[in-house]
């Protein structure tokens, strides 16, 4: 009798500090930045419920919706170039060449660096007195350019160093989709004479989509959520050029300690989030 | 129409892209390497020099001797290592009950371990930073620590289901009959069994925590506290602190991870995939 209860309530014990830590980093946050975002509060000191003032104040907060605009550009473009470039080079790294290992090692090197890194070694390769990029420039004659202190130039920039750290993640995913296609299909389609594009498009790309799915729900939350790679280049600047919506949470949450506006801020991208995470999870059908 | 490449010229053409994209991904490291072997004034010459006329190995010995960057390095090792003990341990047992135990509502427990894996630091900075100074653990190594565990425990859970998922019952079983409780056939069967799965969860962790910036950055106030990320962060805004030497503290922390990297490469990207995905 005591060994049934004890083997039915056992999982449960095991599962606790499991249950603990979740609720610390998933219910907990819903929580306290619902209820701050609800009321007036000086640093971390509750004075007063304020109702949904907070909220309407986000709707006509100008900032607001130029962040959301820099965000969904700075989403769109990373994504835009991450795609194809990721599945072109996740197809030539499943090829049959030489120095496979070599190359796969070296593209893949710098998806291992830190988001701070990768700004500061871009933004150092940008210097705009004395880097390599500004030479380049100047062969062609024009050494009078301005790299992350321009307004148009910065957010371009800012992708590139973000395409360069985030496709091997890219890559690497879509490798191991490529790599699982039976390699009879393809000797099947040749031997139909099918080139190398009818290939890719009639065998490759319907077999990896589940795959593709993966890795664009994933670059998204990425994405959308990143705040340390650009707060190291720019800090949101020239002009807020750069400031996408997470970076202008974060302003406002550790710089400018707006406690309850940026609480009010983060349960937005809370929901945003968890209602996109709970789309994917429902839609792929992930299995458990 | 057809146009007919030939087999020479197609992997001409593969191999000029590979090499492009090569260029590309090691050219800014490189670069972060000779600048960091570079005394300060050759960093200013234009144009560049693109092989250093004059190594020196000044910037690291600045960057370990005035700005103690070693230290930053050793915290940033604790609070990962502190993480990967704390977090594995609580994520072993879930991952085990859920994996081999009856448990009410499984299916709707994994999709929510699953959605809060996917939860994004930002969304969750403002009321982790508010708990821990609730909670006196501010600006602590212990309260780093235990964040660390929160946010990584729902990805190392789901990534540890699937390894005992795929380890057979036969092999408990035959524990089991060899006088094993069931719980201890968990620790003298399925665990070491699972080898392979538990170095890529603590790659990944390890990863995670080197890495990370928001957390340390919002969570530390000492300076002799920061990890590795926030001292880079902190040096961009210290006066005097030159370039080079800026490059050399790049380089030391990003030593470690490539290193994890080119040695264990299986184990590392298996770790990140399969956190991700289930096949």
């Amino acid at each position: 009798m005591k060994g049934y209860n004890y083997n039915r309530l056992l999982p449960y014990v095991l599962l606790l500090p499991t249950f603990i830590l979740v609720a610390l980093v998933a219910a907990y946050p819903i929580i306290v930045s619902l209820i701050y975002s609800l009321s007036k509060m000086r640093y971390l000191k509750f004075e007063r419920f304020v109702g949904l003032e907070n909220y309407v104040r986000i709707m006509g907060d100008q900032g607001f919706w130029q962040s959301l605009s820099v965000s969904l550009k700075y989403y769109g473009l990373s994504i835009a170039i991450v795609i194809p470039l990721g599945l072109l080079l996740a197809t030539l790294l499943s090829s049959k060449v030489k120095f496979l290992t070599l190359f796969r090692t070296i593209i893949f090197l710098p998806w291992v660096l830190s988001q701070t890194i990768t700004a500061l070694i871009w933004g150092w390769l940008l210097n705009e007195n004395f880097g390599p990029i500004l030479w380049i420039f100047s062969k062609f004659g024009n050494d009078n350019i301005s790299f992350l202190s321009d307004v148009n130039n910065a957010l371009p920039l800012v992708v590139l160093a973000n395409v360069w750290n985030s496709c091997p993640f890219a890559i690497i995913f879509l490798m191991s989709a490529i790599q699982s296609i039976p390699e009879e299909l393809n000797e099947a389609a040749k031997i139909d004479g099918a080139n190398t594009f009818q290939k890719f498009n009639k065998i490759t790309l319907p077999l990896i989509m589940p795959t593709l799915s993966v890795v664009f729900i994933q670059l998204t939350l990425l994405y959308f959520n990143m705040v340390t790679l650009i707060f190291v280049m720019t800090g949101g600047g020239p002009l807020g050029s750069t400031s996408t919506l997470s970076l202008y949470t974060f302003q406002h949450a550790f710089q400018f300690w707006n406690t309850s506006y940026a609480a009010a801020l983060t349960f937005l991208l809370l929901v945003i989030n968890l209602l996109f995470a709970g789309l994917y999870v429902r839609l792929f059908r992930v299995q458990y | 129409m057809h146009i007919i490449i030939t087999k020479k010229m197609n992997s001409f053409i593969i191999y000029v892209v590979l090499i492009i994209a090569s260029v590309f991904a090691i050219f800014p490291i490189y670069w972060a390497f000779i600048s960091s072997l570079k005394p300060f004034n050759e960093a200013l010459f234009f144009p560049p020099t693109f092989f250093p006329k004059n190594f020196t190995m000044d910037n690291y010995y600045e960057i370990i001797t005035r700005y103690q960057f070693h230290k930053h390095i050793f915290v940033t090792f604790l609070v990962g290592i502190g993480t990967i003990v704390f977090s594995l341990s609580v994520a072993i047992h879930g991952a085990y009950a859920l994996s081999k135990w009856k448990v009410r509502r499984k299916s709707l427990i994994m999709f929510l371990i699953l959605a809060t894996s996917m939860i994004p630091q930002i969304s969750v900075l403002l009321p982790l930073y508010s708990f821990t100074v609730r909670l006196n653990i501010y600006d602590t190594l212990l309260g780093l620590v235990i964040v660390y565990s929160a946010w990584l425990v729902p990805a190392e859970v789901w990534f540890l289901k699937n390894i005992f998922d795929g380890i057979p019952t036969a092999l408990e079983e035959a524990a089991m009959i060899d006088g094993c409780t069931k719980i201890g056939a968990f620790y003298k069967v399925i665990l070491p069994n699972s080898k392979i799965g538990l170095v890529s969860v603590i790659i990944f962790a390890f990863v995670k925590v080197w890495t990370d910036f928001l957390f340390s950055q919002t969570l530390i106030l000492s300076k002799d506290k920061r990890l590795v990320n926030v001292a880079l962060y902190g040096f961009l805004s210290q006066f005097g602190i030159q370039w080079t030497q800026l490059m050399a503290a790049t380089i030391l922390s990003s030593l470690p991870i490539i290193l994890i990297f080119l040695v264990l490469q299986r184990f590392y990207i298996s770790g990140f995939i399969s956190g991700a995905v289930k096949e």
